[in-house]
């Protein structure tokens, strides 16, 4: 092998001009704004460390990932809050009020005066969704009264807060049943103020905060790692190996309640420690990967790595932060495996049990598919679900929200890939107008996406091979042969979620390779089904609608993002509409379609 | 930090974190947004650099990271490699040594490409990626070994 030759024909893949310019207008821009943003820092506000007299306010507060200088104390304790945590003052210094000095005041009024304020640890995207709110405590509440009374807070352009990066914390204030306010706060620093009265959102002002030492993090991000948040995942999936790095196959297991709730149990055992040394990136060769959270929004997951390297840590991410913990490595894993059990991997969904699926075993370190998986017009109906006798059934009958029906509708959105060959039309999601196309026995898929009548994205994908094959070293294989689409591999439900090769943990579906952005979950909505329909005992199918010429099933109930209504065409799995109702509503929709159902 | 300085980055190492970010990512739309975010933080969480050389170093490892982030909670799949490098001006055997170099795993990869294309030597890519030298050495070899086998079983 000549390395010479495989060292010039990597330098040939260079950066496309475009690509770079749209990098460096990109980094300008932002550099700009923190250009504008330290400059004024520096003329503005300076940091005294003088000795003061205590200030009287406040006391500890009792988390460690704060990041703000600030100080407080009863009975003339003082204390430092800095990246590394809360503690006390060596000095007895505090940040020159100026500091905070602003011209304008955000609406402290709203929250220092109800009795209430809640907050929230679940942020997805930059949407900040608020999916669970807990009371925050006295301190807390003074604490950001304080904040509030310092000025803090300096309103700027809407243009401005476009910057708006991960949503780091929201507080809300529910002032009556019909009217709450809620201030985010990204993690740049540009924070929103919104009012919601009867379901109508406004933000009513932005803001910059005004201070470099700030950075938002005044509540952590978990009482303890994810123990409040477990129990309500929908999806959570553990997988322990050899490592997450290496090419073998890790063998994953869905969480039932009953795991979810030991695994909460032994979080809560737990005494969490903040590990002094903050991983920045993650190897080894022995670990746990609990994973659990959302896939909705672009797909952002909590995850925790239980690993023996450097005697033992948790990492812990949620929405682009991550913490390192010290704990007791062994103790963990011990009961870790306890858990989950290795005589029982891939367990079945309990939600699937004696409900129609395919009976076949799947091919163990196969690599061709056996004939008898491949799924023709004469093998369909034995192995694969009767989709004529579900879509009769929720035509016809009065009563069709029981546990079978509600399978069928969970399966036929896991697997809508299965069940069209074209799809082409229109849908809104948030503030874009998204134009798609998709055609999967030819292998092409376009998607255009606009802002008003600007043309921001547009994505094309072509792939020029006959098959894809997926292979899994736990022997669960997928095929696409587009070329014949009568032989198609259906993927087993309780299969859908399951760890890559590289240690990935992936759902399994025959469509990657189509790779649109956005319409994907409109047209494979298997996200939303992970995140919202698991449990069957949260949703009901409440209806029978027509839109745009299809026949939907309503599907109404609550999730850890709030209410949803769903309308799923009952012939192919894919979502129509999309309400959610959380602390904010969120609407998607197709507009139109131009759709081929696969024939079987 | 100045618009100049910007450019002069993205100018300088552009081409650099690229090639790494494609070859691990094997995803041009990934790529973009890891060496995105890779001069994003260049730009507003970049230490002071005693050289350039070090600038350099703190580049390749973030972007290293990003695409090991990335790559853990991928949406996107990896595109085939011959569609990947049908946009790109290259000899049929310049191809297949590319083609052999992205078939294998992800962290036999990222220890050639440093090595063999950017002239890291074991050291050096022993601090970027975090193990040991001895570790290192081993992944070289074995790459080295990998991808013999995938070019002559492929392509000879």
């Amino acid at each position: 092998m000549n390395y010479n030759k495989l060292k010039r024909s990597v330098q040939n893949l260079t950066m496309p001009d475009d690509m770079k310019e749209r990098i460096i207008s990109k980094c300008e821009s932002v550099s700009e704004e923190t250009d504008s943003a330290d400059t004024e820092y520096e003329e503005k506000y300076v940091f005294t460390a003088e000795r003061v007299p205590s200030h009287p306010v406040r006391s500890a507060l009792s988390f460690a990932a704060a990041c703000i200088l600030c100080v407080g104390g009863i009975g003339g304790t003082t204390y430092l809050i800095s990246k590394n945590g809360v503690k006390r003052a060596e000095l007895s210094s505090e940040i020159n009020s100026i500091l905070f000095k602003t011209e304008i005041t955000v609406e402290k009024a709203v929250f220092s005066n109800n009795p209430y304020v809640l907050t929230d640890y679940n942020y997805i995207g930059t949407n900040a969704l608020i999916s669970e709110k807990k009371e925050i405590t006295e301190e807390q509440k003074n604490f950001i009264n304080e904040l509030w009374n310092k000025n803090v807070f300096r309103e700027i352009s809407k243009e401005t807060s476009v910057l708006k990066k991960q949503a780091v914390l929201s507080i809300v204030s529910d002032v009556s049943e019909n009217l709450s306010y809620c201030l985010i706060i990204y993690e740049n620093n540009i924070a929103e103020f919104i009012k919601t009265e009867n379901d109508e959102t406004e933000v009513i002002s932005y803001y910059e905060i005004k201070t470099s030492e700030f950075e938002v993090n005044i509540f952590p991000m978990f009482d303890i790692p994810p123990v409040g948040d477990l129990r309500n995942m929908p999806v959570s999936r553990s997988v322990k190996g050899e490592a997450l790095t290496t090419d073998k196959s890790l063998d994953a297991v869905e969480m039932n309640s009953e795991k979810k709730d030991r695994l909460a149990a032994l979080f809560e055992s737990i005494e969490w420690k903040l590990s002094e040394n903050q991983l920045t990136s993650f190897e080894s060769d022995y670990a746990w990967l609990i994973e659990f959270g959302s896939y909705e929004d672009g797909g952002f997951h909590n995850y925790m790595v239980v690993s023996d390297e450097n005697g033992g840590y948790i990492q812990v991410l949620l929405s682009g932060a991550t913490y390192t913990y010290d704990i007791d490595f062994e103790y963990v894993d011990e009961k870790l495996t306890e858990i989950f059990d290795e005589g029982k991997l891939f367990s079945e969904l309990e939600l699937y049990k004696g409900i129609p699926t395919i009976e076949n075993d799947e091919p163990q370190g196969a690599v061709d598919v056996p004939e008898e998986y491949m799924i023709t017009d004469n093998l369909y109906d034995r192995i694969g679900i009767n989709r004529q006798y579900y879509i009769d059934k929720l035509l016809k009958s009065d009563f069709i929200s029981d546990d079978e029906t509600k399978s069928y509708i969970y399966h036929i959105m896991l697997n809508s890939v299965d069940y069209f060959d074209t799809a082409e039309g229109e849908c809104k999601h948030g503030d874009f107008n998204v134009i798609f196309r998709t055609d999967i026995p030819n292998q092409t898929s376009n998607e255009k996406e606009y802002y008003g009548d600007e043309l921001t994205h547009e994505y094309d994908y072509y792939i020029n091979k006959p098959s894809l094959i997926e292979e899994l070293e736990d022997g669960t294989i997928y095929i696409t042969d587009f070329d014949t689409p009568t032989t198609v591999k259906i993927v087993k439900d309780s299969h859908r979620v399951c760890a890559g090769s590289d240690g990935t943990l992936t759902s399994n579906r025959r469509t990657d390779w189509t790779n649109l952005p956005t319409s994907r979950e409109f047209l494979m909505p298997e996200h939303i089904a992970f995140s919202c329909l698991t449990d069957f005992s949260t949703w009901d199918i409440t209806g029978i609608e027509e839109k745009l010429g299809r026949k939907c099933a309503v599907l109404e109930g609550y999730g850890q993002r709030g209410d949803f209504r769903l309308s799923i065409d009952i012939e192919t799995g894919i979502m129509i509409s999309c309400e959610i109702i959380g602390n904010s509503r969120i609407e998607y929709e197709i507009t139109s379609l131009d759709l081929t159902v696969r024939d079987y | 930090m100045k618009k100049c300085k910007v450019r002069n980055a993205v100018e300088t190492y552009g081409d650099m974190l690229y090639r790494i970010c494609l070859v691990m990512l094997k995803n041009e739309a990934d790529t973009e947004d890891a060496v995105q975010e890779t001069f994003l933080k260049y730009i507003q969480k970049s230490p002071e650099f005693s050289s350039k050389e070090h600038e350099k170093a703190w580049l390749v490892t973030t972007a290293r990271n990003q695409c090991r982030d990335m790559l853990r909670f991928r949406n996107r799949s990896s595109t085939e490699s011959e569609d990947l490098l049908v946009n790109y001006s290259l000899d049929k055997e310049s191809s297949h040594i590319l083609e052999a170099l992205m078939d294998l795993p992800e962290k036999f990869r990222e220890v050639m490409i440093l090595h063999y294309v950017e002239g890291y030597k074991v050291e050096e890519i022993a601090d970027i990626i975090g193990r040991t030298s001895s570790a290192v050495k081993m992944r070289l070899s074995k790459g080295r070994k990998l991808l013999k086998e995938t070019y002559r079983k492929e392509y000879m």
